[in-house]
Parts: C-alpha cells; structure tokens; sequence
C-alpha cells in the first residue's frame, strides 16, 4: 500500500512539475504559428524523455551516485569543468526565465511591471529553499503545479479536431517560415529535456535514499508521470492552434498566450493563466536553483543535501544564495522574458548531448550499471533525438537570433 | 590519411582535417546568412508582427467590451503592443527602410486612441479604434491544420 502510494505520489508530482516556463511558452508559439503541425516534436521529445528520465533514475538507484557526480568520476574533472561552464551559464538563463515567468504571471493579474515582481519572487524563492526540505520542495511546488491541468480541461472545453491532431502526430515539413518552425522545434525539445532536470531527478533520487527496489517505481513515474504531463504541453499547443492562430494571433508575449484561455473560461481565464504559468515557473525555478547548487557541490565534493540545515552545507547554501539574485538581475537586464526563455530553451538543445552522451556512457557501464545496463534501443534511440537536435539547433539558432 | 586528432570528454575522435574545414565553412555560411536581413524578409516580419498585434488588440478589445478581461490587463496589453510595435518600428527601419515600418505604423496610429479610450473607460470607442486597427494591416491567420508545402 505504501508503495502504491508512492508510485501514486510520484506520477502526480510528474503531472504536476511537467510543465515550466519553456514548455509553455514553446508550447504557445508552436501552436498558434504552425496549428497542430508540430505536434510530432512534443511526441518525439516526450518519448526520449521518457527514456532519458527512466535512465537517470535507474542510475542513481543501482549506482547511487547522481548524475553529475558519476560523470565527474567516469570522465574526469575536466570534461566536468566543460559540463559545469556549459550547465552554469544555460541554468542561469533558465532561471532567469522562469523567475521572469513568475513575475510576469503576477504583472498578468495586477497590471504593475513585471520587473517590480522580480526581487520579491527571487526572494521568496532563496527562502523557500533556505527553510524547506527536499520533501516540501519538490512535492508541494508539483502538488501546486497541478493547476496547470486547466489547460487540458480548456482543450476540452473548445472542442479539440482529434482527427487533424492525430496527423499532427505524423512528422512534416513546414506550412510557411521554415527558420522559425526548425528554431520553435528545437525550443520545444529543448524544453522537454532540460539537462537541469536529469540532473535534479538523481540527486533527488539520492536526497530519498532510493535503491534497487525503487526502479520500479522510477519505470512507472517516469512512463506515466512524464506522458500524462505531457498531456498539458499537448492541450497548450491545441489550444493556441483553435483560439490564437486562427484570430492571426502570434505569440510575441505573454500578454497575447494567455488568451488562450479566455474562450474556455471567460472572465476567469487570464487569472487561471496567471497561476498556471506563476506555478508551473516558480516549482522549475526551485528546481534550477537547486540544481546549480547540486551541481557546483558534488562536482567539488562538497557537503550537499537540500534536508540539511544551511549551516551544515554552507557552501551548497552560499550556492542557490548567489544564483537566485545572479537569475534576477539577468532577467531585469536582458529584459522581454519570453525571449529569454525561447533563447534558453534552444540553447538547452545544444547542451543536451553534453550531458546526455556521458549519461549513455555510464547506463552501459559494467561497474556503475551491473545487471541493470541499458538495452540498445535506448540508447539508439536517445543518441539519434540529441544529435537531431543539436544538429538543428546549430543551424537554427545562428539564423534565427543573428536574422532577427 | 593523415589524422588530426581531437580530445574531448576524455574520449579520442579522429576527425580528418578536411571534416574540420568543411564544418569551418558551413559555420561560416550559416552565420554570415543569419547577420544580413533582406529587405524583404524585413518588410514580411514587420508585416505580420503588425498584423498580429492588431488582431491582438481587436481580440483585447472585444473581450474587455463583454467584461471578461479586466481594465487593468487590457491596458496591459494595449501598453505591450505600443513597447513591440515601437521596437518592431525601428529594427524594420533599420533592415528596409520606412516602406517595410510603414505596416507597424499604420497599427501604432490606432494605439493612442485605443489607450486613451481604455483610460476613459470607454469600451465602443475602444473597440472601435481596435477594429479599425486590425483592418489597417489584415493579420495572417493560421488555420488549426497547416498544409506542409
């Protein structure tokens, strides 16, 4: 019964926490640009998250190390130092993204600039993380995220061409603007696998102390939890196609993506937007937040653990304390958060096969994995999506942001 | 052949030297392609921004009439689209000239009036100039199902 509960609170925790600034946003402009064309990106990308989720999880159940702890041991300190230059500068972005996505969330329901929002999130962000546990951290924020469901009851409220959805599912070449439909492909694959977010996974692995017995557990969170959340990213692109598009609205800010749902809800529609994009943005940033001091502390071998007291693992605390206010100002600087995230979300595309190919290395090696190495089709799988990925990325960013 | 060899992430790739002057150019093209806006492409993207932000405002306007938006997030709105439209305005100017802004300054016209009618709670008027806004520059709308070329 207890593990049911378990498997129960994982997969609704994954519901929950799916979501974030990048996938909302990609999710937005994809739909109301392209319709349901590109619904087969978010298919691919959520299958190879599923894969990449399961792998991370397996690893740190039989290996017990976390992701950027095994990499730091398998392929030395410098490819680590490469890896922490790479993750620091793009969760920076990220963070900045998803703290601007808090704050435009509250600048959506009071009409006062978002920038006046951002010390006021970026603090409650540094305390919440300062005075909570693992638990509270990353349960209550994806509990909370579970708001983000209204996107899948507006879907269904508007009526969704399920025939036209399905080809949607079918991979095609762009209608029109071919730059823009590989750079929005890459933002929304960018966004289903975070490299952040493999790394989050296993060292919250390690903060519950899972073992063998928990692979279970990781195969059906990450299966279940990862395809139902990608449900929601789903109904935002159906959305945006049957409410945006079709009115010539383009998603240029947040302002216009979140009259989404205003058709399904009325008067009650900006202020649901509003909490499903402050939600969804305020559990990721936690998330990143952590995850640099994850990052900085078991690839230093410091003291780490989101249960311990600051004063316990000073270094891990001094951490998230200087990223959080590095995320604000940089959100305040560079202005115009959507971009940010769009820019973000490509760049994590880019990193992906920095993280993703030691991972592969690891889940087939004899003296991490044992009995538990991966299958080949996994890995074939994975590879060929990251190097698709990076390959468009490089070629769509540069065209893209230097083309205006 | 000859063999330069690389080190990366601990692990040896042979790359040959033709590979890595290949992968030069293709950077180099790809970049140079990406620094210069046509005129053209300038003049469609300030084009469609502006009709998107029409269609924006007529939406806005609409909604805001019927009551299910608030003052405060239309006058969100209206000032977002005077922020873009301004910034559209310049980049078109600068990559093709005043022909390729004049769509974005057709709709900035209208933007004034909108934000004035907004301030005087006047929900007609501002409906009005939001029409009159959208058929300015006819947005292009974006049918659910977009046929692949």
């Amino acid at each position: 019964m207890k593990n049911l509960t378990n498997v129960a609170l994982g997969i609704v925790t994954s519901i929950g926490g799916f979501l974030d600034v990048g996938a909302i946003a990609t999710a937005a402009l994809a739909g109301a640009a392209f319709g349901l064309q590109m619904l087969w990106v978010l298919a691919l990308g959520t299958i190879c998250v599923m894969f990449l989720t399961e792998m991370a999880g397996r690893l740190a159940c039989v290996s017990h190390h976390s992701l950027v702890d095994a990499v730091r041991e398998r392929c030395g300190f410098r490819y680590f130092s490469f890896l922490l230059v790479g993750e620091l500068l793009v969760d920076l972005l990220v963070l900045a993204a998803e703290i601007g996505g808090v704050a435009v969330a509250l600048h959506l329901v009071t009409g006062i600039d978002y920038r006046w929002f951002v010390p006021i999130v970026a603090f409650a962000l540094w305390l919440l993380i300062w005075l909570g546990t693992f638990s509270i951290v990353q349960n209550g924020a994806s509990l909370l995220g579970l708001i983000t469901l209204a996107f899948v009851v507006g879907m269904w409220w508007v009526g969704p061409p399920w025939h036209e959805a399905m080809r949607g599912l079918l991979p095609s070449a762009p209608s029109h603007d071919a730059a823009r439909y590989w750079f929005t492909a890459v933002g929304i694959i960018g966004a289903l696998f975070e490299p952040f977010m493999l790394n989050f996974y296993t060292s919250g692995a390690i903060e519950e102390k899972w073992s063998l017995k928990d692979i279970p557990m990781n195969r059906v969170t990450a299966v279940l939890g990862m395809g139902f959340g990608a449900v929601i990213a789903f109904s935002i692109v159906i959305l945006s196609a049957l409410t945006l598009g079709p009115h010539g609205i383009q998603v240029d800010s947040y302002e216009q993506a979140a009259f989404m749902l205003v058709q399904p809800f009325g008067s009650w529609g900006i202020p649901l937007f509003a909490a499903c994009l402050g939600t969804a943005c305020f559990g990721a940033s936690l998330q990143v937040a952590l995850n640099l001091a994850y990052l900085f502390s078991q690839g230093f071998g410091w003291n780490w653990s989101e249960n311990l007291k600051p004063h316990e693992d000073a270094r891990f605390a001094i951490t998230y304390t200087l990223a959080i206010p590095l995320g604000a100002v940089l959100v305040v600087m560079l202005g115009d958060p959507l971009q940010i995230t769009t820019f973000s979300m490509a760049l994590n595309a880019l990193l992906a096969p920095v993280i993703v190919f030691p991972l592969l290395i690891l889940m087939n090696d004899r003296h991490y994995m044992r009995e538990y190495r991966n299958h080949v089709v996994g890995n074939v799988f994975v590879s060929a999506i990251v190097v698709i990925a990076f390959l468009i990325a490089a070629v769509a960013i540069p065209l893209e942001v230097l083309g205006g | 052949m000859r063999l330069s060899i690389v080190r990366t992430a601990g692990v040896l790739f042979a790359v040959p030297p033709t590979m890595l002057r290949l992968c030069a150019a293709i950077a180099t093209v790809v970049i140079l392609a990406g620094c210069s806006q046509s005129p053209d492409k300038a003049a469609k993207e300030a084009r469609d921004a502006a009709g998107s932000w029409g269609a924006t405002l007529s939406a806005a306007a609409e909604r805001w009439g019927s009551g299910e938006i608030s003052t405060s997030y239309f006058q969100s709105v209206v000032t977002q689209a005077r922020t873009s439209l301004k910034k559209e305005a310049q980049s078109a100017r600068t990559s093709g000239g005043d022909a390729a802004a004049a769509p974005v300054e057709a709709i900035s016209a209208h933007v004034e009036a909108i934000s004035d009618a907004a301030a005087r709670g006047d929900r007609a008027a501002a409906i009005q100039a939001a029409h009159a806004a959208a058929s300015a520059v006819p947005a292009h709308k974006t049918p659910p199902v977009a046929r692949p070329q």
